[in-house]
C-alpha cells in the first residue's frame, strides 16, 4: 500500500476463491504471508510487481504491501495487512480454518 | 405479498444467464479484471479483504418464509453456513467462490430474488419501515410505492451510471423507523385532504 | 434523478453524492433544476403509473388476522419473567387488536450484529409460517421482524425462539448495536467494527447495567462511508486509521428518527482497547445526570448538551479510576 522505504511483499487476491495470496521467491502464489518473498530493494519490488501484473490470470488487484523480517518469515507492518494475513476476528474462517489456528 | 410477474422473472433469468457467460469468460482468461469488474458490480459481487462477497437485495426488507429458506440453503451449500443482514435491509454472503455465483443467482431467481443494483452508481434497493402494514401508527403501507420505484429504477437506462450510488427510503408512519431524513431521497406518507378515502399522499 | 444525474460531480467520488450537489449549488438552484426537468417531461406522464400502483397495492393486501383469545399471553405474562422481559422489550403494538410485531434480535451478547446461521434462518422461516402469515422483515437495525403475531401465539413463539438462540430480549437496548462489517471483511474499511460491538454488548451485560441504561442507539461504522449510520447514533463510533493504528472517534446526540440530528464530535478519538471504557464513562455520566430513570440517554443529551458528557469522557482523573 504505502510507498515508504519498508521492505515489500507482492500480494493480491485469488481470482477463483478471493483468498489473499502472496508471491513467493520461486514465482508461485502462496496463501501464507510467512512464505512470501520479502523484497528489500524498492527497484526489485517494482519489477516483481510489474511481472506479477503482467501474468494476469489467476490473481486480482496485485500491489506491494509493506512487510518486515520476522523469525518465521515476513510479518505485516500495517494492521490492515495483519487482518488480510490472518482472517476475520469474529470467526475462525478463511486462513484460520486452513491453518487450524 | 408481492410476487414477481413474468416480466420480472424473465428479466432476472436473463441477467443470470448473461452473468454466467461473463464469469466463464473471466475464468478462461478472455476477460481481464478491468473488463469484468463492472459486470460483477452490476450483479452485487464485490471482492473484499478475504473473499468475494455477494449482496442480495431484499426489496423494502420484506421476505417470505420460502425466500428465507432459500437464503439458508445458499448459506449451507455455497457459503459457510451463515449470512449477514445489513443496515440497508439486504443480506450479504461473505465467502462465495466466483465460479459458484451464477448458480447462487439461479437459486435466488427460483424464489424471485436477485442481486441487481446492490452495487455500483445506481438507484439501490429502496428501503422501508420494517413495521410496514403492521405498525399501529401507520397512515398507509409504504411498500407499494417502494415496489413501484423498484420497477421503475431497475435497469433504467438513464440511471445506470449516476455520479454516485443513490439511496431512497420510505415510511408510511409519522414515527420514522426508516431513517428517511438520512437518505438521498426520503419519502414520508402524510394524510392529505382531498384524496379519495382519506388516502395518504407523499 | 435527472437533475442530479446532470449536476452531480463526477470528478471526485468523495464529492459525488446528492448531498454535496445540493450543498455546493444550493437548495434553490437544485429545486429550480428539478422544476425545469418536470416542466420538460410532465407531458409524458400519462397516469399509467397510477394503474400500475393500484395493481401493486392489490398484491400487498394485508393478511387475514382473525380475533384470537389472548388468555395464553396473559397466563405466560403472569408466570414467566423471561417471557415478560421479551414481550416488554421486543414486541410492539400491531394495528390489529390482539396482535403484536415481534423483533427477533440478531444481537445475542457477543454475537456479530446481523449474522444468522442457516439453521436460524430456517427456524425463522418455519416460525413465520406458523405465527406470522408467512412473512418476515429485515430491519435496517439488522434484526428480523415477525410482523403479524397473535398475542395468543407469543408464548409458544418465545419458547421456540429461545431454543434456537434467538430469544434475546434486548431490542433497543445498549447491546442492540448496528455495525458495518468493518475491517474484518470490507476492503474499504479503515478499522474494525464487529469486535467493538461484541465487546460493548458483553461488557455492559457483565456490568449488569443494560436494563438500567435503557433505550439507547449505538451505531458503529468502520470508515467514513458510514454503513453503520454512526452520524445518527445516540452514540456514534467511527473507526479510522490514525498513523497505522485503529482509532475510534465518538459522536453524541445523533438521531435517526423524524427528529433527525447529526451527532456532535466529542474530540480526540480512542485506541481500540480504550473505546469500551470511553463509552462506559459516557454512560456512567448519563446515569448520574438523568433526572429520573425514565429520562433516556438522548433526552438527557437534549436537555444538557454535550458538555457534561465530554467532561466525563476526557476527565483524566475519572479515566485513572476506571
Amino acid at each position: 500500500m504505502s510507498r515508504g522505504s519498508a521492505a515489500k511483499v507482492v500480494t493480491g487476491n485469488d481470482l477463483r476463491q478471493g483468498d489473499v495470496v502472496y508471491l513467493a521467491a520461486n514465482g508461485a502464489w502462496v496463501r501464507a504471508l510467512q512464505e512470501a518473498e520479502l523484497i528489500e530493494d524498492v527497484a526489485i519490488a517494482d519489477l516483481r510487481l510489474l511481472e506479477a501484473m503482467a501474468q494476469g490470470g489467476d490473481v486480482v488487484g496485485v500491489y506491494l504491501a509493506d512487510a518486515r523480517r520476522g523469525p518465521n518469515g515476513p510479518e505485516p507492518v500495517h494492521f490492515r495487512e495483519a487482518f488480510r494475513a490472518r482472517g476475520p476476528s469474529n470467526y475462525r474462517h478463511g486462513k484460520q480454518e486452513a491453518a487450524h489456528v | 405479498m408481492y410476487d414477481y410477474t413474468d416480466f420480472d422473472e424473465a428479466f432476472v433469468r436473463g441477467r443470470v444467464a448473461q452473468f454466467r457467460a461473463q464469469v466463464a469468460r473471466r475464468l478462461d482468461g478472455s476477460l481481464s479484471e478491468d473488463e469484468f469488474r463492472p459486470f460483477r458490480l452490476m450483479n452485487g459481487v464485490y471482492l473484499q479483504l478475504h473473499a468475494y462477497m455477494l449482496r442480495v437485495a431484499i426489496p423494502y426488507g420484506t421476505l417470505s418464509a420460502r425466500q428465507m429458506r432459500a437464503l439458508a440453503d445458499i448459506a449451507d451449500r455455497w457459503d459457510k453456513g451463515y449470512g449477514h443482514f445489513t443496515t440497508r435491509q439486504n443480506i450479504q454472503f461473505n465467502w462465495p467462490k466466483l465460479g459458484d455465483i451464477p448458480d447462487i443467482l439461479g437459486a435466488l431467481a427460483d424464489v424471485g430474488m436477485h442481486a441487481i443494483q446492490t452495487s455500483g452508481n445506481t438507484i439501490r434497493n429502496v428501503t422501508a419501515d420494517h413495521f410496514a402494514a403492521a405498525a399501529a401508527d401507520e397512515i398507509e403501507d409504504p411498500r407499494p410505492v417502494a415496489e413501484l420505484i423498484r420497477q421503475w429504477s431497475t435497469d433504467h437506462p438513464e440511471f445506470q451510471f449516476l455520479p454516485r450510488k443513490f439511496k431512497i427510503a420510505i415510511t408510511g408512519s409519522p414515527n420514522d423507523r426508516a431513517v428517511t431524513r438520512a437518505h438521498d431521497i426520503g419519502l414520508r406518507m402524510v394524510r392529505a385532504k382531498g384524496l379519495p378515502g382519506d388516502r395518504g399522499g407523499l | 434523478m435527472a437533475a442530479y444525474n446532470l449536476a452531480g460531480r463526477r470528478d471526485n467520488k468523495y464529492k459525488a453524492r446528492l448531498k454535496i450537489t445540493v450543498f455546493e449549488g444550493g437548495l434553490e438552484a437544485f429545486r429550480d433544476a428539478v422544476e425545469a426537468e418536470f416542466a420538460r417531461t410532465r407531458a409524458a406522464f400519462s397516469g399509467v403509473d397510477q394503474a400500475l400502483l393500484a395493481e401493486i397495492e392489490a398484491a400487498f393486501a394485508p393478511p387475514a388476522l382473525p380475533l384470537r383469545d389472548a388468555g395464553a399471553y396473559h397466563a405466560a405474562w403472569a408466570a414467566d419473567a423471561d417471557f415478560r422481559a421479551f414481550a416488554t422489550q421486543n414486541v410492539v403494538a400491531h394495528k390489529v387488536p390482539g396482535y403484536g410485531i415481534v423483533t427477533v434480535s440478531l444481537k445475542a451478547h457477543g454475537a456479530t450484529p446481523g449474522d444468522a446461521t442457516a439453521a436460524q434462518m430456517r427456524k425463522l422461516a418455519d416460525l413465520a409460517d406458523a405465527y406470522s402469515a408467512g412473512e418476515l422483515r429485515i430491519s435496517h437495525e439488522q434484526n428480523v421482524i415477525l410482523p403479524h403475531v397473535a398475542l395468543a401465539d407469543l408464548p409458544a413463539l418465545h419458547r421456540a425462539l429461545a431454543a434456537a438462540g434467538l430469544g434475546t430480549a434486548n431490542a433497543g437496548l445498549i447491546s442492540d448495536i448496528i455495525a458495518c462489517p468493518g475491517m474484518d471483511y470490507c476492503a474499504l474499511a479503515t478499522a474494525r467494527s464487529i469486535p467493538v460491538a461484541q465487546e460493548l454488548a458483553t461488557h455492559f451485560k457483565a456490568l449488569g447495567l443494560e436494563q438500567e441504561i435503557g433505550q439507547i442507539k449505538i451505531k458503529i461504522s468502520g470508515c467514513i462511508n458510514a454503513c453503520g449510520h454512526h452520524h445518527v447514533g445516540h452514540i456514534g463510533i467511527l473507526g479510522l486509521d490514525r498513523a497505522g493504528v485503529e482509532n475510534y472517534q465518538i459522536t453524541l446526540g445523533g438521531d435517526a428518527t423524524e427528529r433527525a440530528a447529526i451527532g456532535e464530535k466529542t474530540g480526540p478519538g480512542f485506541a481500540y482497547d480504550e473505546i469500551v471504557p470511553a463509552i462506559e464513562r459516557i454512560l456512567r455520566a448519563y446515569l448520574a445526570l438523568r433526572q429520573a430513570p425514565e429520562e433516556t440517554f438522548i433526552e438527557t443529551f437534549r436537555r444538557l448538551g454535550a458538555a457534561p458528557f465530554k467532561a466525563a469522557l476526557y476527565d483524566e482523573g475519572a479515566r485513572d479510576a476506571a
